[in-house]
């Protein structure tokens, strides 16, 4: 039985009775990483909501997210509060608006940790401290005192990582966290998350529209086009036998990106020879 | 911060400058001769000679703008001039009436805090569910009842009918009561909708998806949003301290409470101008420092205020 | 019109308006409804019951309490209606003016509207009574006198989005008079946002005025007038508690219509707000 087993995950919009995600399957295991892929707007984020049962209220969502053989749709509250945060924890799109902006950083995280019930709150601190160490961040103590404001997006991504990293959970989602990084911010980050992978051991769940980050982290991989799974397999057989014609577009076009930017690389290089 | 602080504490001065020049200016165009009114109030015939004397006696036969400069002097100084009926310093009769109202602003300004507090955090959470329908309907009616009517309701049913508190007048604590409650019901209504409102609003808010995310209890997640809401209520909770001062006005002559609502209406009966000057300047000044107050609360709450330049 | 027809299919607003129609009908033909003189007193009467010929009974003076409230709404209702009317001709007239004009007269003006708006307007309103003394019309002067800055301020910035719009920019080029684009292009933009703005404020002038009535220092006995009736119903409270419920409920119920209808309207105007309005239903 693997940790986490996704079954026909339909989401549906009462308001409207529009189907948002249709029959979603997919599972995933310990020490494994699974990329979602798909534009915006194709239902990664819903999904993703969905399995942590934090879908806007308007959603009907059906089908079936085993964790461990227990369906989540049907939990209680109280039962799923524990499951988030503890067991199966995420990491938002937009870390600028994701902290509170009334508290700091080290009190958020602190708060967090001291409820999930691991920690009093003198070693919640110090778990903090140590945290934002192993996420090569310099002067954690100062960056505990600071406000949402006062620190960069990447900063953030990074306090964000560095939580999931303290609250040891045993799956982790990424939703497009990379994305509102620049360049520079992005790599790093895609490094952390591979540190992450390496030290926790944990599973994950990397959303992204960029293939390239997900083929740097993920073991198999989905595709996603308007709510429907187009595509779901290891990473390899995706990359060298995709099956669904969109799939293989959004490949083609990827190569042809890097052939062109190759390309100029080349002529700039002859040229300062 | 205290860079902060220094500009809206001098940005004031004009504003105070302009309001005392407004309150004067108002009364000296009144249409009745002061003079004339200070004579008539004593039962003194009003001859020509006698308001001439009494011009004089009252400085009416300067210069405005010099009557304006010794007035604002004498004001600064606390000096109101006398009041026209009972000659005593208007400063006197305000000394004597405030504590009145005070009590009763600050009593229904604590009343109003609490319960709205209340409701209005339990709306947002049990949002949709019987009791916030409930509430919802009292907000409404609230907000449409004239407080002179609810407090004749309110008056007629714990003291004429259960006779639970005295009617009206000022014996102790449990007179206070119903003008403190009739007072803040209507703030009651706006401040539960506004809390609600926010806090619902604040409850699509990225930061609080991420607290839900992170596991944290229900009950932590609702001082977030809370703290959140908190900032829009202040501003409007401070904008309302000095309407919550101005509506004693009817309170207290509904209940006969002696504060200064009833000396102002008593002193318009009887046009005794020195009295509605220094009403008028008073509530101006508290409704500008109370803004100012409110204002720099919420910068002191908010750390994007606090320690931005 | 978009906006007539997001309020037309609210039913509500619908409701409110053909209630608040038929109340202003009511109290300009009050003199041809009312089954009694509102003046009249009739001791031998007093305090009567309800019964055809008295349907809400008689106060204390052996008046009939229905012909009372009717000749009130022209007194209450009319006159907010009035007192509105007058704010917003003159809160247009001086916002247009500034904002058409900016540079010195709308730097004046809008000092002035900085002052004015400095004061609570029940104080603003109290002061000017105080200075003019008790009476139906220092009351109407009074309400005007607190709320054109208000409306001065909002109508001067609708203009100064209205004067940047593209046609007047044109009008203006095509070397058009000042008046001529104030009275053809900028006052029939301006206006509809206007009377919108209107229709929110009119509940809380019924609510000034009879308050200020009820206080002594608006209409004077025995004019009838719904705050006045509340006034003499409240010195004979302990033996005819029942004379508080007709004018108490008539000012509520207009209010409510009018605060109702306010809200309606808002919503009309904006459909965003409609729709975080669905998401929390």
């Amino acid at each position: 039985m693997s940790l986490l087993n996704i079954r026909n995950l339909t989401v549906c919009d009462r308001r409207t009775d529009e189907i948002l995600i249709k029959d979603i399957h997919f599972e995933i295991d310990s020490n494994t990483c699974l990329g979602i892929v798909g534009e915006s707007g194709s239902g990664k984020s819903v999904t993703c909501k969905a399995i942590l049962g934090l879908a806007n209220p308007w959603l009907e969502v059906t089908g079936q997210v085993l964790l461990e053989g227990n369906n989540l749709l049907n939990a209680e509250q109280e039962t799923l509060r524990q499951i988030r945060g503890k067991r199966i924890c995420m990491i938002l799109q937009d870390a600028m608006t994701a902290f509170d902006p009334l508290y700091t950083i080290g009190c958020q995280m602190v708060e967090t940790l001291c409820e999930n019930g691991q920690y009093n709150k003198t070693d919640a601190k110090i778990i903090a401290m140590e945290t934002l160490q192993k996420m090569y961040i310099r002067e954690p103590r100062l960056v505990l005192k600071k406000y949402a404001h006062q620190l960069s997006g990447g900063m953030l991504q990074r306090c964000m990582i560095a939580l999931a990293m303290a609250l040891k959970p045993d799956i982790l989602i990424a939703d497009e966290p990379t994305t509102a990084l620049d360049a520079i911010n992005q790599r790093e980050v895609i490094e952390e998350f591979q540190r992450l992978r390496q030290i926790t051991g944990m599973a994950m769940i990397f959303i992204s529209h960029d293939l390239g980050v997900v083929q740097h982290l993920a073991d198999k991989i989905l595709v996603m086009k308007d709510g429907e799974q187009v595509e779901y397999g290891p990473i390899e057989q995706v990359f060298e036998k995709p099956q669904h014609i969109y799939t293989r577009y959004l490949l083609d076009t990827r190569k042809a990106l890097t052939k062109s930017f190759h390309e100029a690389m080349k002529v700039r290089r002859s040229n300062k020879c | 911060m205290k860079r902060y602080i220094l500009q809206r504490v001098l940005a004031i001065f004009p504003i105070l400058i302009g309001i005392s020049f407004f309150a004067f200016f108002l009364i000296n165009s009144s249409p009745s001769d002061p003079a004339e009114v200070a004579l008539r109030v004593n039962e003194t015939v009003a001859t020509p000679e006698a308001i001439a004397t009494m011009r004089r006696e009252l400085g009416l036969d300067k210069p405005f703008l010099l009557r304006y400069g010794t007035w604002l002097l004498d004001s600064l100084q606390g000096d109101f001039g006398n009041s026209y009926i009972t000659k005593q310093p208007v400063l006197n009769e305000m000394n004597k009436a405030f504590p009145a109202t005070l009590a009763l602003a600050s009593l229904s300004l604590f009343i109003t805090m609490g319960v709205s507090m209340f409701f209005g955090i339990w709306c947002a959470v049990h949002e949709g569910s019987v009791g916030d329908k409930i509430v919802r309907g009292f907000i409404f009616v609230g907000t449409a009842m004239p407080s002179f009517w609810a407090g004749l309701l309110i008056m007629w049913l714990f003291a004429v009918k259960f006779d639970l508190f005295p009617t009206s007048g000022m014996d102790g604590f449990h007179s206070i009561i119903l003008p403190a409650v009739t007072l803040s019901l209507t703030f009651i209504s706006t401040y539960i909708r506004l809390i609600r409102n926010t806090m619902i609003q604040n409850r699509q808010e990225n930061y609080v998806l991420y607290a839900k995310v992170r596991g944290l209890k229900e009950k932590t997640i609702t001082r977030h949003i809370f703290k959140n809401s908190l900032q829009a209520s202040l501003t409007a909770l401070g904008m309302s301290i000095p309407k919550l001062i101005a509506g004693t006005v009817i309170v207290e002559n509904i209940f006969a409470w002696p504060g200064i609502g009833r000396l102002c209406v008593t002193a318009i009966f009887n046009r005794d101008f020195p009295i509605i000057e220094a009403y008028i300047v008073m509530m101006a000044v508290l409704f500008v420092v109370c803004n100012l107050i409110m204002d720099i609360v919420c910068a002191l709450l908010d750390p994007r205020i606090r320690q931005g330049e | 019109m978009n906006f007539w027809m997001r309020l037309k299919s609210d039913r509500i607003a619908v409701l409110c308006m053909i209630l608040l129609f038929s109340v202003v009908l009511l109290g300009i033909f009050a003199p041809l409804i009312a089954p009694h003189d509102p003046l009249e007193p009739n001791i031998k009467f007093k305090f009567a019951d309800n019964s055809l010929e008295y349907p809400l009974g008689t106060d204390q003076l052996g008046r009939c309490v229905l012909s009372r409230l009717l000749y009130g709404i022209k007194t209450t209702v009319v006159l907010s209606l009035l007192t509105m009317g007058a704010t917003l001709f003159i809160g247009t007239f001086l916002g247009i003016v500034a904002g058409f004009s900016r540079g010195k007269v709308d730097e004046a003006i809008m000092r002035l509207c900085d002052v004015l708006l400095s004061f609570p307007s029940e104080v603003m309103i109290l002061a000017i009574v105080g200075m003019l003394g008790p009476g139906l019309t220092n009351v109407v002067i009074a309400n005007i006198a607190a709320k054109w800055a208000w409306y001065t301020r909002m109508i001067r910035s609708l203009v100064m989005e209205y004067t940047d719009k593209n046609y007047i920019r044109f009008a203006k080029v095509a070397g058009c008079s000042s008046s001529h684009i104030m009275r053809k292009h900028l006052l029939p933009g301006v206006l509809g946002d206007v009377i919108v703005l209107a229709t929110l404020d009119t509940g809380w002038v019924i609510l000034t005025i009879s308050s200020l009535s009820f206080l002594g220092l608006g209409v004077q006995a025995p004019t009838p007038e719904w705050g006045m009736m509340l006034s003499e119903a409240k010195n004979i409270m302990t033996t005819h508690p029942a004379q508080m419920l007709p004018p108490g409920i008539a000012i509520m119920v207009v209010v409510a219509a009018f605060n109702f209808l306010g809200d309606s309207i808002r919503d009309a105007l904006d459909p965003k707000g409609d729709q975080t309005k669905a998401v929390v239903k």
